[in-house]
């Protein structure tokens, strides 16, 4: 009984073995079908959702490599494992996962594949009239309206099988394989633009990276270029820089008195016009202007140039013909109206100054000092 | 199991009522500006104080703030509160920015209101509660608030309504609006002690300023040949401007018309011209035919006003058809009226010369020096 027993035990053991052995040797429905090769599964945006979005509906982009063969049909199986499982059940469908929408969006390589069966729910066939598909050739094919899977960071599997029928009903497909792709949880970053006014004033402003820097102005006290004279215009320069997110832009005004000395002033220029030698005038633009100005040329256009788009700085009109000056305390010398007024990167003003004096100008050091304000309209 | 249905039943009223008394809690204690709708058309402008720059930092100036209030409500309040950002929860008032001081300056679109500037950085306006339309475009000035201390640096004022005339409770409107302080421009320019003097055949005007670039040669031919029968004549010109407090004296220098050994006698008394005499002279008139044909000389342009024009011949060279030289002699200065300062005017010096019948042949040629000296 013993004996009997033993033997029983020992040829269920080879049997096992043996079952174990043959199924190594003897894989899945594919015993005779050859490895397609350079095959990945690549999730591309849809209209609304990320490639990668659990639940996204979004083109699954395949790309794969055959062997060759008469080729009717194309299955994708989309499944939880690379492989069949064990209990006879070969195929676990992706939570969420739904092709039932399913629409080919691409094919390169051998096309023509004008049917896409849909209908199971996993499972998606596209077929043609059985042609040739060139050995070694690079295939492309894009399933449209996929819904992904609903789980998050989670891979998941496409079996691909390529057959001689037009329905992918041959038990043994011409080539097949496997490729993955996973979910993922979306990144979602956030952050708050506020009410932005970046505005500065000083001899000069420099730039860094190209952008001006209002870190680098320096101080606003500012000398003309020479002593005052009847038969010359002298001239002297400040800076300013504005960048604003308000959507009706900026507006900057230039506020206080005109040159002074004591009880001697320079009389400012009350309306736009050139400078005049040998008559008193003080006077600013926002231009680069010749030498029918002064001996050397002073000012600098607006930089950056205006574009209407992400650069709207200019000088008001009255400030903004070359060789003509104006001075009048409040007035608004420039805005971001360059193509309607909104908002504008930061660009860089240069303020012309002149002075004229008639030969009677009392002597003595003359100061003017200047506010710019620059109000944003949100 | 009737027992068991009343147990059950009396269990869910309890859990909804907890759910709802949740959810009416939730609502009650809610961020204040959770529902608050965007006060919009919002601008903050800096203005000038009674002395300081609007934009000059630490300067004691005024803020006045526009907006437009988007929701019909009854408003107790409006309060400004300066941050050193613009949103994102702890406002943390800007370095030097005081309000404490600050006072309303001025109120349109809802008014009524006084202000709260007990806090630091948040005053606030208030009033009894009143309705304010929407849409209704608002303007307040805060009147003597300090900037913040720091140059070329953004700022950024809430600003809120609320029901309530204490800014407690929810916001109705909220707003955020942003200003920047700037460096103050310094210009500095000196006007030095001045004199601008110029001498020439001819000087020009641009825009009607004496130009004295445009002085020409000083080499001057009389009109004609001398003659026992007839005045020759000539013309030079000169410019002149001080800012000199005591303004400018002009001199003549030089000897007569001279040819070698001989000479033409100078007019040393003011003098009208006598053709057929020896007489070398010159003042700065426009003179008439009573001299010559063509007439010769030009008044002093422009013509002096006794303020910021005062150049004037002085009295031997300020008669018509009169002519006199001496070396050494002034001929303008800048007196008209009293001595002063002057813009640039352009003298025309007037020379004659009248010949006896036996003047020497010759070349006769005379350099004058004019000298102008101004006094400080």
């Amino acid at each position: 009984m013993k004996t009997h027993h033993h033997s029983f035990t020992l040829k269920a053991s080879i049997f096992t073995l043996v079952a174990v052995l043959l199924l190594q040797i003897i894989p899945y429905n594919a015993a005779s079908a050859a490895q397609i090769t350079s095959r990945s599964l690549t999730l591309q945006a849809g209209a609304i959702d990320g490639g990668s979005k659990p639940s996204g509906v979004v083109n699954h982009r395949f790309n794969f490599t055959v062997a060759g063969g008469s080729v009717g049909s194309i299955k994708f199986q989309y499944c939880t494992t690379a492989a069949p499982v064990s209990g006879g059940v070969t195929c676990n469908l992706p939570a969420g996962l739904s092709t039932s929408a399913a629409t080919l969006g691409l094919e390169t390589g051998a096309t023509g594949f004008s049917s896409i069966n849909t209908a199971t729910n996993g499972t998606v066939i596209i077929s043609r009239v059985a042609a040739a598909a060139v050995a070694g050739g690079a295939l492309s094919y894009r399933l449209d309206n996929v819904t992904n899977p609903s789980a998050t960071n989670k891979e998941f599997f496409v079996r691909i099988s390529t057959h001689t029928s037009l329905n992918a009903t041959d038990t043994t497909p011409i080539d097949s394989g496997t490729v993955t792709a996973s979910t993922a949880t979306q990144i979602i970053l956030n952050g708050t633009m506020p009410e932005s006014l970046v505005f500065c004033t000083g001899a000069t402003v420099g730039l860094t990276g190209g952008v001006p820097d209002c870190a680098t102005a320096t101080s606003g006290l500012i000398g003309f270029n020479q002593l005052f004279s009847p038969t010359d215009t002298a001239t002297a320069t400040s800076q300013m820089a504005a960048s604003t997110n308000a959507g009706a832009g900026y507006v900057i005004t230039v506020n206080g008195p005109t040159l002074t000395s004591g009880s001697n002033t320079i009389a400012p220029i009350g309306s736009t016009s050139p400078g005049v030698r040998g008559v008193s005038q003080f006077g600013l633009n926002l231009k680069a202007n010749t030498t029918a100005t002064s001996t050397i040329a002073i000012g600098s256009e607006v930089a950056t140039v205006s574009n209407g788009t992400n650069y709207r700085g200019q000088p008001t009109t009255a400030y903004a013909t070359v060789d003509n000056f104006k001075f009048l305390s409040g007035e608004g010398v420039a805005d971001s109206g360059f193509g309607g007024l909104g908002g504008s990167d930061s660009q860089i003003f240069t303020v012309s100054y002149i002075v004229n004096v008639p030969g009677s100008q009392p002597a003595g050091t003359y100061t003017s000092t200047l506010t710019y304000i620059c109000t944003p309209t949100f | 199991m009737s027992v068991n249905r009343k147990k059950t039943s009396l269990s869910g009223r309890l859990l909804l009522s907890v759910l709802l008394l949740t959810a009416t809690a939730s609502a009650a204690f809610q961020a204040p500006a959770a529902s608050a709708a965007q006060i919009t058309s919002r601008s903050l402008t800096l203005q000038a104080g009674a002395i300081d720059g609007g934009s000059k930092p630490s300067g004691v100036v005024n803020h006045r703030f526009n907006f437009t209030v988007p929701t019909t409500s009854s408003v107790g309040s409006i309060q400004f509160l300066y941050c050193t950002t613009a949103s994102g929860g702890t406002c943390v008032k800007p370095t030097g920015l005081t309000t404490t001081s600050a006072t309303l300056g001025s109120e349109s679109g809802a008014v009524g209101f006084t202000i709260n500037n007990t806090t630091d950085g948040a005053p606030y306006l208030t009033r009894t509660a009143a309705s304010i339309t929407g849409a209704t475009a608002l303007t307040y000035q805060l009147a003597t608030v300090t900037n913040p201390s720091a140059a070329n640096t953004s700022f950024f004022v809430r600003i809120s309504t609320f029901a309530s005339a204490n800014t407690t409770g929810t916001a109705i409107d909220t707003g955020t609006v942003t200003a920047s302080t700037a460096n103050a421009i310094i210009l500095t320019g000196t006007m030095p002690e001045s004199l601008i003097f110029c001498t020439g055949a001819t000087i020009a005007t641009a825009a009607g300023i004496p130009d004295c670039s445009t002085a020409t040669s000083g080499a001057i031919g009389f009109n004609q040949l001398f003659s026992p029968t007839d005045t020759a004549t000539a013309t030079s010109q000169m410019a002149a401007s001080t800012n000199a407090t005591n303004g400018y004296n002009i001199t003549v220098s030089g000897p007569t018309l001279t040819s070698g050994s001989n000479t033409i006698p100078a007019m040393a008394a003011t003098t009208t011209g006598a053709r057929g005499t020896g007489q070398f002279g010159m003042n700065l008139r426009a003179n008439t035919v009573a001299t010559s044909t063509p007439i010769v000389g030009t008044n002093l342009s422009a013509v002096s006003n006794g303020t910021d024009l005062r150049g004037q011949p002085t009295a031997d060279y300020n008669i018509i058809d009169s002519f006199k030289f001496v070396s050494g002699n002034s001929v303008a200065n800048s007196a008209f009226n009293t001595p002063g300062p002057t813009n640039s005017q352009i003298y025309t010096a007037s020379y004659i010369v009248n010949v006896s019948g036996s003047q020497t042949a010759g070349t006769y040629t005379s350099t004058l020096t004019y000298i102008c000296t101004a006094t400080f």
